[in-house]
């Protein structure tokens, strides 16, 4: 998947855990969990939701790496490639 | 037969409003099925059925107040016919000369001689012309000046839900007609963005009333006392990584599900502060029915209750977690995730201040209130290290136990928590 899609997919996903949320405020380097107030569960469902979308897996222990839009787009192409 | 009454959500409401019928007679439901939509002072709550069996009667009709205890339908049991006295009563509530503004004076008997008058369900009239919609869809109409008949329905038997009237503002087709036709003097309340009335069923000042009211309430009756300690989490931390290490993400372990089952666990041992305090007497409660408070991302919080978490394997307890707290936050929580509490913890969640004391809820006796964990230097065996804390804090009745007692219940959980896997044992 190209970054793009990738960007749009995770963005969607975000939407759907997080429904106030506007496409065009979540922020690409900015850790996203403060930024958009997202708890523990709804990362965990936005780490599911992109490992059922792309079949890409982020373990736990990744998740310092992708706290942030572009960080977890870099994780991410890197992991496909 | 068997009588479904109006329910009590939190101590302090004395009625309810039924806003929609989600069954007719003669419908089988069992436990769980949606049966009404009741309006309460924290906003609209779904009415789940508690029984098996067969809707005999409606006795309540839309609109109507009805005081907390009272029947509100009646169910029969498996096997049990809907007898034809049932049919008689349904068919003489229509009759023309029936008096319904005489039903909410009417003392509240156990089992009302004659049914108080539901008519709009059950007559063909009224149901032509009867658009379904959920209370939260209805009012967000109303307020942006959509008719129902306008908006296609996606909820169960094309109800119309909230989701379809955000939809349709979304597209924003009707916004502008609204703003138009709206008096200026209402601009304040119309201008409220209908994503943040939308986040959940729960009306947000609705909401804010009732906390409000419970927590007033709770400050004015319960003489509180405080309890605080920080305990040491890094052997619970590098336990569930090793769990969660080759696990798929919905089945990974959040660190909140082995809190609240070791609270519970200690709970057990320490009974006095698992109960409820009622007319001047404390009474125990033999299960933890645990109220885990889930923060709603448009302001307010909700309680839903955790079943028996004392006797919950981790793995049911993380799914219930997940299923309840998911409800929570699309504001589709049932009556039967709210009812009843035994304890409340509240947290902080892993961003944020390292303790949080909180505010008993009534009847209740103990809230526990856990911090953000963090790093932070400590003293182990005389030697200084940096560890993996958490402050945990212990409001608790005064009329009901001492700090010395609170202390106990608080290392029982600092014990409990340098032995984790023993949670997944149990």
């Amino acid at each position: 998947m190209e970054r793009v899609a990738l960007r749009e997919m995770i963005i969607e996903e975000l939407i759907n855990i997080a429904p106030d949320v506007e496409a065009d405020e979540v922020p690409d380097d900015e850790d996203l969990r403060d930024a958009l107030d997202l708890d523990s569960m709804d990362f965990m469902r936005l780490v599911a939701a992109v490992h059922k979308r792309t079949g890409l897996e982020i373990p736990e222990a990744d998740y310092r790496k992708v706290l942030e839009l572009d960080q977890m787009l870099d994780y991410l192409v890197a992991k496909a490639s | 037969m068997k009588e479904i009454t109006m329910p009590s959500f939190g101590s302090d409401m004395e009625q309810g409003v039924l806003t929609e019928w989600q069954v007719k007679v003669g419908d089988e439901v069992k436990r769980g099925d949606p049966i009404a939509v009741i309006e309460t002072h924290k906003g609209a709550i779904e009415l789940d059925a508690f029984d098996e069996g067969a809707i005999a009667q409606l006795l309540v009709q839309v609109g109507e107040q009805t005081p907390v205890g009272q029947p509100i339908a009646m169910l029969a049991e498996p096997g049990e016919e809907i007898t034809s006295a049932t049919t008689v009563d349904q068919k003489r509530e229509t009759a023309p000369d029936l008096d319904t503004s005489v039903a909410p004076d009417a003392p509240p008997a156990k089992v009302p001689a004659k049914p108080i008058a539901p008519r709009a369900p059950n007559t063909a009239v009224a149901t032509a012309d009867f658009q379904p919609a959920t209370p939260a869809a209805r009012k967000l109409a109303a307020k942006s000046g959509i008719l129902l008949s306008d908006i296609k329905g996606t909820g169960p038997g094309g109800a119309i839900t909230l989701v379809d009237v955000e939809g349709l503002l979304a597209i924003g087709g009707v916004s502008s007609v609204s703003a138009t036709d709206s008096p200026s003097s209402e601009k304040t309340t119309e201008s409220v963005p209908a994503k943040a009335v939308a986040q959940s069923g729960f009306d947000p000042a609705m909401m804010r009333e009732a906390i409000s009211a419970t927590v007033t309430r709770s400050k004015r009756e319960i003489p509180h006392y405080y309890l605080s300690h920080t305990l040491d989490i890094s052997k619970l931390e590098q336990h569930l990584a090793e769990r969660n290490a080759d696990v798929e993400p919905l089945k990974r372990t959040l660190l909140i599900a082995p809190l609240l089952s070791l609270i519970a666990r200690a709970l057990i041992k320490f009974p006095q502060l698992n109960g409820h305090y009622r007319d001047g007497q404390f009474v125990p409660s033999e299960v933890v029915d645990m109220a885990n408070a889930v923060n709603l991302r448009g302001g307010g919080l909700v309680m839903p209750v955790l079943r028996q978490v004392d006797k919950s394997s981790m793995e049911a307890l993380m799914q219930q977690l997940q299923a309840v707290t998911e409800r929570a936050k699309q504001g589709s929580l049932k009556f039967s995730d709210l009812d009843n509490p035994s304890f409340t913890v509240t947290s902080i969640g892993d961003r944020g201040v390292e303790s949080i004391l909180g505010v008993i809820y009534p009847p209740q006796v103990a809230i526990v209130g856990l911090g953000c964990p963090r790093s932070d230097v400590v003293v182990v065996d005389g030697e200084i290290t940096v560890s993996r804390v958490m402050t945990v804090t212990l409001s608790a009745d005064h009329r009901v136990t001492d700090g010395h007692y609170g202390s106990r219940f608080l290392m029982e959980i600092n014990k409990r928590l340098q032995k984790p896997e023993a949670l997944w044992n149990e």
